[in-house]
């Protein structure tokens, strides 16, 4: 079993009010379009974020001080904590990173921060519905492309 | 509300005081009332619903176009300056109450042999309960009887047989969820909800009038944008309802091609092809959101780079010694201790194989990271593999949706080549039809497009509704009254607000318990059980009847069959609103065939508390009679006397 992150003092993590924005403008909604909004939670959107934050290659940065929307640890599945695992231990380049979970969330906030912008500019400012430019970005040619 | 006893004196045909006692027993609730066209069935109706409401109340016509009332007999008869009364005397119980109530009219007979009457009629109420046999006044009886069966509910309870088919009619839907609303004391919540929006606005108009500045402008902007609200709001009501109206007019139209004989064919092809586009759009539709639900999840595969550099860190870790394959920190302990190799062979303190494990155990993390570590490598081991495994279910997906769409494509051509048929038909009716068929979608997606924009508009409405709400808070004032009227106002909104979404959700699930009541006792009545398969009430309020083929079955659905629908929605309703209430029934069987008029007779006495009949002889006879005779606890026969016009009742024995 994967050690649970929630035994440290960072519990969830948390986004930037200003970018609240785009997670609203992806989160299905009562009956919404799933080709408008592709995604059924703000975690969903958050993993994209920050999977797409750290592929960018670019300086982790300190999230601003404004942060008002989080996000539950214990939403997070095995396999999400893993993959935020895998982006900190090769952000760090020492696994001891995993003794530290708050860093971890910490870490993925980070990337998340960067790659929300990311996330904008593939899936709302591309031309196209958001949830075919979503599968176009996770399909394997995209993906080597990258 | 269960009625005891009836007494009528002099109004219409009714000459002198003639009473009768209704059937309240649970094993015997029915009262059949038993007159031939022109005996005084319809009066005695009348009679009751006079009684119980006089002629209008709050705006609501109880009695209309009827004519005189008063006995005309008893007006000749009377002496010049004699006074001439009809009375009417109800005596029924409600909630362990018993009340007594009557309404009487009357005038003086002029010289011209003219009644002059009263302006007024005079309505009395008496209660008398267990407790306190001994009747009193009740001295606000217009209010009170409206609180027992309110005047605008009574028509659900006391109808007109004939007329009872309106629920089941296309057109209907306005009036059904009427229905639906006042006998479920639904409108309660609705009125509670629109006393708060008109108290919201009140408190915003006078916070626009002791604020300024900033403050006023903004309340004022977010008044505006209420109004503005209000009216998209009130045009998508207007639209839904156009929308309506024009499917019902594109199924009469397709109604009408299936019968006639030379667009048959093309129009049941049209009806096929249609099942079958609905049926590949909701798989279509399924499959989007199956992709939605892959593909939101599928974001590992961006991490694939950072995935492959941990599980590297990781192996050479474990390369360097540095993390045991699940090798325990108690075991290479145990080792040390005994100073004996796993293969058994002893080793000394200080040698080389002492200083290895020691040096294992010294570079060791605390025990629960180095399981985390183990697992983690573990699991990132597989993500690539379930990447893959994604991506490929992604990939089937997306094959299964381009097929989907190749088939509706074709499907919606082989349609258009149907209307092009039709319309080119020879026959100058078919193409006329068609032409009026293609008119009404034509209309529709106008409607459609405007629904669009409207609801466009409307969460246009709430971002900018949002905002606002924030930019008045922000400019608030300290003044206190500011503040109190500021509070009052948010207060009422979102107390409006929170009525309104509890509202919805109760009415909603009124409506689908009483669809399930309706299919119910529809089944149990209508003699065609096996060819209706479901009766539905959909969030339009549009009750319809669903044939074995699955489709809307109510523009076949004879009168008879469309009165057992309404019949139905009625009993549902007063079963589910679990309120006593007797269910009156002027000339009920009329227009149904022996076969409906047979199962309804054996059902409809459990529907209802208590169940007055007033019925033809032609309506009740052979099967229905008998099904109904254990069930009578009263029969009378109203016997109309030709050579003085006016009507004795005889009981039955």
């Amino acid at each position: 079993m994967v050690h649970s992150v929630d035994t440290q003092t960072k519990e969830r993590v948390l986004i930037d009010e200003s970018v609240m924005p785009i997670y609203r403008e992806l989160r299905a909604e009562g009956s919404s379009d799933p080709e408008e909004k592709p995604f059924s939670t703000f975690k969903d959107i958050f993993m994209l974020a920050a999977c797409l934050g750290f592929a960018t290659g670019r300086d982790l940065q300190k999230l601003p001080g404004n942060t008002k929307t989080d996000i539950r640890e214990t939403i997070f599945s095995e396999n999400d904590l893993v993959v935020l695992k895998a982006i900190a231990i090769s952000h760090v380049g020492d696994v001891e990173v995993l003794s530290t979970p708050g860093e971890i969330l910490r870490i993925a906030e980070g990337f998340a921060h960067i790659g929300i912008s990311e996330v904008k500019r593939y899936l709302l400012d591309t031309s196209g519905l958001p949830l075919w430019n979503l599968v176009d970005l996770v399909s394997p040619a995209t993906k080597e492309g990258f | 509300m269960k009625f005891e006893k009836i007494a009528i004196q002099n109004f219409r045909q009714y000459f002198g005081k003639q009473e009768i006692q209704f059937a309240k027993e649970p094993d015997r609730n029915v009262t059949v009332i038993h007159g031939i066209n022109g005996a005084g069935k319809t009066s005695f109706f009348l009679a009751m619903n006079w009684c119980l409401y006089g002629r209008t109340v709050d705006d609501v016509s109880i009695i209309a176009n009827v004519g005189e009332l008063m006995s005309k007999e008893a007006v000749e008869q009377a002496a010049t300056g004699e006074r001439v009364e009809m009375t009417v005397d109800l005596i029924f119980s409600h909630d362990e109450r018993r009340y007594t109530v009557r309404r009487s009219l009357g005038g003086e007979k002029h010289e011209n042999g003219e009644v002059m009457l009263d302006d007024a009629d005079e309505f009395v109420m008496m209660v008398s309960s267990r407790v306190d046999p001994q009747a009193k006044r009740v001295a606000n009886p217009l209010g009170t009887m409206n609180s027992i069966l309110p005047a605008n509910v009574r028509e659900y309870f006391l109808f007109d047989g004939e007329k009872i088919d309106n629920f089941a009619k296309p057109e209907a839907s306005q009036q059904v969820r009427e229905a639906i609303y006042l006998v479920l004391d639904i409108e309660i919540l609705e009125r509670a909800k629109d006393h708060l929006d008109t108290r919201a606005v009140e408190y915003r108009r006078q916070l626009k009038q002791i604020s300024g500045g900033e403050l006023w402008e903004l309340i004022e902007q977010e008044e505006q944008i209420h109004k503005d609200k209000t009216a998209a709001e009130n045009r998508v009501t207007e639209v839904e309802s156009e929308i309506n109206s024009v499917n019902n007019k594109v199924a009469a139209v397709d109604e009408h091609l299936r019968n006639i004989q030379d667009a048959r064919n093309l129009q049941q092809r049209r009806d096929r092809l249609n099942a079958e586009l609905e049926q590949r759009r909701t798989e279509l539709k399924s499959t989007i959101s199956r992709l939605a639900t892959s593909a939101s999840g599928a974001s590992a595969a961006l991490a694939i780079p950072a995935i492959e550099r941990a599980i590297t860190l990781l192996d050479q870790k474990r390369e360097r010694g540095e993390i045991p394959s699940g090798i325990r920190q108690q075991f290479v302990q145990d080792l040390l201790e005994q100073l004996n190799c796993i293969c058994g062979r002893p080793f000394d303190d200080g040698s080389p194989e002492h200083e290895r494990l020691f040096g294992l155990l010294k570079s060791r993390l605390p025990g629960s990271i180095e399981d985390d570590i183990l697992d983690t490598h573990a699991l990132l081991k597989q993500i690539p593999a379930s990447i893959e495994q994604r991506q490929s279910a992604l990939s089937d997906l997306m094959q299964q949706r381009t097929n989907l769409n190749q088939i509706i494509e074709k499907f919606e051509d082989e349609l258009d080549d149907v209307g092009r048929q039709l319309a080119g038909s020879p026959l100058e009716e078919i193409g006329q039809l068609e032409a009026k068929r293609m008119e009404y979608l034509s209309d529709r997606d106008q409607y459609n497009l405007e629904m669009g924009a409207l609801q466009q508009k409307i969460d246009g409405f709430d971002d900018t509704l949002a905002k606002l709400s924030k930019e008045i808070n922000r400019a608030k004032q300290e003044k206190s009254a500011q503040r109190l009227l500021t509070k009052k106002r948010d207060l009422a909104q979102r107390s409006a607000d929170a009525i309104n979404e509890m509202h919805q959700l109760y009415a909603d699930d009124m409506r689908k318990k009483i669809e399930a009541k309706t299919k119910e006792i529809f089944g149990q009545l209508i003699w065609k059980e096996a060819h209706f398969k479901d009766v539905q009430l959909g969030s339009d309020y549009n009750l319809s009847v669903i044939d074995r083929y699955g489709k809307p079955a109510r523009p076949e659905l004879s009168s008879g069959e469309r009165q057992v629908l309404s019949l139905s929605f009625i009993a549902a309703m007063s079963e589910i609103s679990e309120g006593e209430a007797p269910l009156v029934m002027d000339t009920p069987f009329g227009r149904l065939s022996s076969a409906h008029r047979n199962s309804i007779t054996q059902v409809i006495p459990e529907l209802a508390d208590q169940l007055i009949l007033f019925v033809t002889d032609e309506e009740l006879r052979d099967v229905a009679e008998s099904n109904l005779k254990p069930r009578i606890g009263a029969e009378y026969r109203l016997n109309f006397e030709d050579l003085t016009g006016c009507t004795q009742i005889e009981k039955v024995s």
